[in-house]
């Protein structure tokens, strides 16, 4: 398990390098009297990217990364409260423009603090939306960043 | 600087209306592309206020997106306002320039033209301690080596860069051969021009005009057809250069709004033409005041493309 | 030298109108109130209240929006001790170890150590602003796209002091946030790059969005999946709220070197506030007594990691002014506001400002004297009860950081998208928290990527081609022998027995 993803990391670091390496080789540009156009530094960070990766992948497969202890052997993953956090980030972006910036960002508060075990969802609630109105009021009302509204006011 | 562009700056001009005008547009917003600070960015405060003034919008925002010529803040534009009629981009030659020499996937075709302002001209300038004295002497060098002139000033395909490309071309020099520097933003282009980091610069007259009354730069040219009263530097014609570029400077609105909202656009900036704000905004730039409202604006955009584009391509700027 | 001090009497004598008190204490804690806000920094702060000042005379108007501008920088350390979560780019490196000290239960001294050395770095940079501002400039001016560009390879070098337990994993992470530096529109050649034809990447790719999610939310899902229950309780013990005897002692020198590194580079056009923390947190990691004690080496945090950073951060604030004030350059985008701001009131910043608004500049100047007391009058009392903070339960803390972390990011852009963009790069920050790739890194490569490599082309260009520029000018060829003996002379120790620390 740790070897594979150590090794799926290294892969995936090899394969952005490639990507890079490719769209540097499709870039035209003059390169004028600098000598260097706009694929230049790409080029070299993909190459950079490739070396890293192939060094990772190298240290991968033979015994594992360096200088780095699995401190978490034999952690239980809570993988319902990343559930709850994960649920409660995309809840908000999906709401957010419809039921308003306030009660979108209570939703957040409440699942996340769910997610880390919180059991009084009621009081979660209030605390989010009282944490959340002065924010609310310093963005619309003293610097009017615009903010998705209900009611098309207050909220 | 990449991270300067990425702030995205919002301005609120909470404005007290003046008189209930029936048509005023509710809290208009104008994009700017361009960082804070420069022709652009005032152009479009400066109108934003005027127009507050005039009592045809109730309050106006800005937002600052700077960079590629202000093609990024034009993409952004287009994409985002969409049928919005409370908003307007600030364009000008500039912005056609960078389209036609990027080509990028939105132009000025997809927004909806509203009003052309005035035009402004270039001057090119020295550092007090530079032995040039003369646009002639600028000649001399290219002459003899064209990458010994290093040209600082916005970036490539912009107004400046093709003044460049076309002084070079008058002189005989292949103008792709220049040695052009592009910076971001006026406050940099000054400090290396100050600094001497490059051989002459170029920017327009009221970015430099401070630097050349404290006498710390030397103007050599403008790029004006004839003499101006306002600006006492010799222009490129009468330096024997055959070289006239203006930098005009207007306003579009969002893609696929309404005739009903294209006409309460274009009422509300001429209405703010007429505001005292604006005529001191236009004299205290240097700003030469050519209105030209909708479908001429529309025409005249059109023709300054072409022009554009055939003299980006006369000066193998682009193929 | 007389002519100056009675200027700055005169100065004195406007900003401690009681007006222009108010002025500047409404700054202030404005300023303060948004830096602690990630995502909303003090450009954006500047440019709204611009048309509210409209109705204020002059010096009232921009001695409030310098105490935005100023309040700012003080506030930014304060959700990255707290929270990690940086709102700034130039409250990275205090995120570093600011949280690690807060995580031991140091909240206190970090926040402490960052106001009262705020204090210190921005009072100094505005006696020197005072005292040197017209040669400052001439200095400044030196400085082209071959000096930046060897400025910017020396802040790379010494990235490697925040590469963490693995020098390898630690280039992973810089490697991927170069990557990331490239998306987005060329400003050189003015062509896209990597932006698959996708308009929402011509812009790049936001840092804020980055920051916040490897740090904030990556730590929070870190957290939740790993640690729901809180063992880490120290979390939640405080054991100091005041600096020790100890910590002013290794905060005194910090700050004086963090000051001193910041100040010139704030008066540089083009230099930004990033570079000067970098260094500054380099030096402290390479010249601290404590090295075990940095984050990157798993301790418990270097409060001289915290002090100098900040104070570099702070004295380029004041430093800014410099080139602002008489020059009428702008060295970043809050300093070009404060430009607009000028202008506003048809005074034109530059070489005639001092001639022309002698009265109203140096009443500027010294209400920058008076916002630094304020700042830290405000700040100092704050400390205790934003280290309080911490001690709130762990659900709602947790679910209070994201709260924060998705209204900085949602109010750039007003994009649900982005959102989403922060979860995404917040699991990349667990993968990457889990195999210990250390996330600062990324957020410098993306910084230092496009800064660089602007200034490279353009160097070049100026020089025609000719790579050997950056040692032929005297200052590009100082920052370059100052970044080989960086790179070098710790491997001539270590060959001569000495180690200082270890890699792989």
């Amino acid at each position: 398990m740790q070897k594979r993803w150590q090794i799926g990391i290294a892969v995936f670091v090899l394969m952005l390098a490639t990507v890079f390496g490719v769209g540097a080789s499709q870039l035209q540009s003059d390169p004028g009297y600098a000598g260097i156009g706009a694929a230049f530094v790409p080029a070299v960070v993909s190459i950079f990217l490739g070396i890293v990766g192939a060094l990772l992948l190298w240290q991968a497969v033979t015994g594992g990364y360096r200088n780095f202890t699995d401190d978490l052997i034999g952690v239980a993953t809570d993988n319902w409260g990343a559930l709850w956090v994960t649920g409660g980030i995309l809840l908000m972006a999906a709401l957010i423009t419809k039921i308003g910036f306030v009660l979108a960002a209570t939703v957040l508060f409440t699942f996340v603090a769910r997610g880390f075990g919180s059991k009084s969802w009621l009081r979660d609630a209030i605390t989010g939306a009282f944490l959340v109105f002065p924010v609310f009021w310093l963005f619309t009302l003293v610097l009017d960043v615009n903010l998705p509204r209900l009611f098309s006011g207050w909220l | 600087m990449k991270l300067m562009l990425r702030h995205a700056l919002v301005v609120l001009a909470a404005a007290v209306l003046t008189a209930g005008s029936a048509l005023a547009l509710d809290n208009l917003k104008f994009m700017i592309g361009a960082n804070p600070g420069g022709g652009y960015d005032q152009t479009g405060r400066g109108l934003g206020k005027a127009m507050v003034e005039a009592g045809a919008a109730r309050s106006v925002q800005f937002e600052n997106k700077g960079g590629a010529g202000g093609t990024i803040g034009l993409a952004q534009f287009v994409n985002s306002a969409k049928g919005d009629g409370n908003s307007m981009i600030v364009v000008g030659a500039v912005m056609v320039g960078a389209i036609v020499q990027n080509k990028p996937p939105m132009t000025l075709a997809q927004a909806t033209p509203i009003a052309r302002l005035f035009y402004e001209y270039n001057v090119f300038v020295v550092p007090a301690a530079s032995p040039i004295k003369t646009m002639k002497d600028v000649v001399d060098m290219l002459k003899k080596d064209p990458g010994a002139v290093k040209w600082g000033g916005g970036s490539r395909g912009s107004v400046d860069h093709i003044s460049v490309a076309q002084i070079a071309k008058s002189a005989g020099v292949d103008p792709t051969k220049i040695n052009y520097v592009p910076f971001q933003g006026g406050g940099e282009a000054s400090a290396a021009i100050l600094g001497g980091h490059v051989t002459v610069g170029t920017s327009g007259w009221n970015e430099m005009a401070q630097f050349v009354k404290s006498g710390k730069m030397r103007a050599i040219a403008v790029t004006a057809g004839t003499r101006l009263s306002e600006i006492a530097v010799p222009t490129l014609k009468e330096q024997g250069i055959n070289v006239e570029i203006g930098n005009w400077r207007g306003v579009y609105g969002a893609p696929g709004i309404t005739d009903v909202q294209k006409k309460a656009l274009i009422d509300a900036v001429i209405a703010a033409t007429k505001q005292k704000s604006w005529n001191d905004a236009l004299a205290s730039n240097d700003w030469f005041p050519a209105l030209l409202t909708g479908d001429d604006f529309a025409k005249f955009v059109d023709a300054d493309h072409k022009r554009i584009e055939e003299s980006m391509r006369a000066v193998g700027l682009i193929k | 030298m007389i002519d100056t001090w009675n200027l700055l009497l005169g100065g004195f004598a406007t900003a401690l109108q009681p007006m222009n008190l108010m002025w500047a204490f409404i700054g202030c804690a404005l300023g303060t109130a948004i830096g602690v806000l990630p995502g909303i920094g003090p450009a954006l702060t500047v440019a709204m209240l611009l048309p509210v000042t409209a109705k204020v005379d002059p010096a009232g108007a921009l001695i409030m929006l310098c105490g935005v501008y100023y309040g700012a920088a003080y506030g930014g350390s304060t959700t990255s001790i707290l929270m990690n979560t940086p709102g700034e780019s130039s409250s990275i490196m205090t995120a570093l170890e600011g949280n690690a000290m807060a995580k031991n239960g140091r909240a206190g001294p970090a926040l402490a150590t960052a106001a009262i050395g705020s204090f210190i770095a921005g009072t100094i940079g505005v006696i020197l602003l005072t005292l040197f501002a017209p040669l400052v400039a001439d200095l400044a001016l030196k400085f082209g796209p071959a000096e930046f560009f060897s400025l910017m390879v020396l802040a790379f070098v010494t990235v490697s002091s925040v590469l963490g337990a693995s020098m390898l994993r630690g280039m992973v992470s810089l490697a991927m946030g170069l990557a990331i530096g490239l998306v987005g529109m060329d400003s050189i050649a003015g062509i896209p790059r990597y932006t698959a034809g996708v308009p929402e990447l011509i812009d790049g790719i936001e840092f804020v969005l980055v920051a916040v999610g490897l740090f904030a939310v990556g730590e929070a899902l870190y957290s939740v999946l790993y640690d729901p229950k809180g063992e880490d309780a120290t979390r939640n013990k405080l054991t100091s709220i005041m600096m020790t005897k100890e910590d002013w002692k290794r905060s005194w020198p910090a700050w004086l070197r963090g000051t001193a590194i910041g100040f010139p580079f704030g008066s540089v056009p083009a230099g930004g506030a990033e570079i000067p923390t970098f260094l500054s947190y380099s030096a402290e990691r390479k010249l601290s007594k404590y090295p075990k004690e940095f984050s990157g080496e798993g301790g418990k945090g270097a409060i001289e990691g915290v002090a100098g950073p900040e104070a570099a951060n702070n004295a380029t604030a004041a430093g800014a002014l410099v080139p602002l004030l008489t020059l009428g350059i702008p060295t970043s985008a809050t300093a070009a506001i404060l430009i607009a701001a000028f202008q506003n009131y048809n005074i034109q910043p530059g070489p005639l400002l001092f001639q022309t608004s002698g009265p109203l500049v140096w009443g500027l100047i010294a209400s920058l004297y008076v916002g630094n007391v304020m700042l830290l009058v405000l700040n100092l009392p704050l400390v205790g009860l934003w280290a309080r903070l911490l001690t709130i339960p762990k659900p709602q803390l947790y679910a209070g950081i994201l709260v924060f972390a998705s209204i900085g990011v949602y109010g750039m852009r007003q994009s649900a998208f982005d959102l989403v963009l922060m979860y995404v790069i917040g699991v990349i920050g667990v993968i990457m928290r889990r195999f210990d790739f250390p996330v600062a890194p990324v957020i410098v490569g993306m910084i230092l990527g496009p800064m660089s490599e602007k200034q490279l082309r353009n160097a070049l260009s100026i020089a025609q081609g000719d790579w050997l520029i950056f040692f032929k000018q005297p200052i590009a060829g100082t920052f370059m022998v100052a970044t080989i003996a960086v790179m070098f002379v710790p491997i001539l120790l270590r060959k001569r027995g000495v180690r200082l620390s270890e890699d792989d």
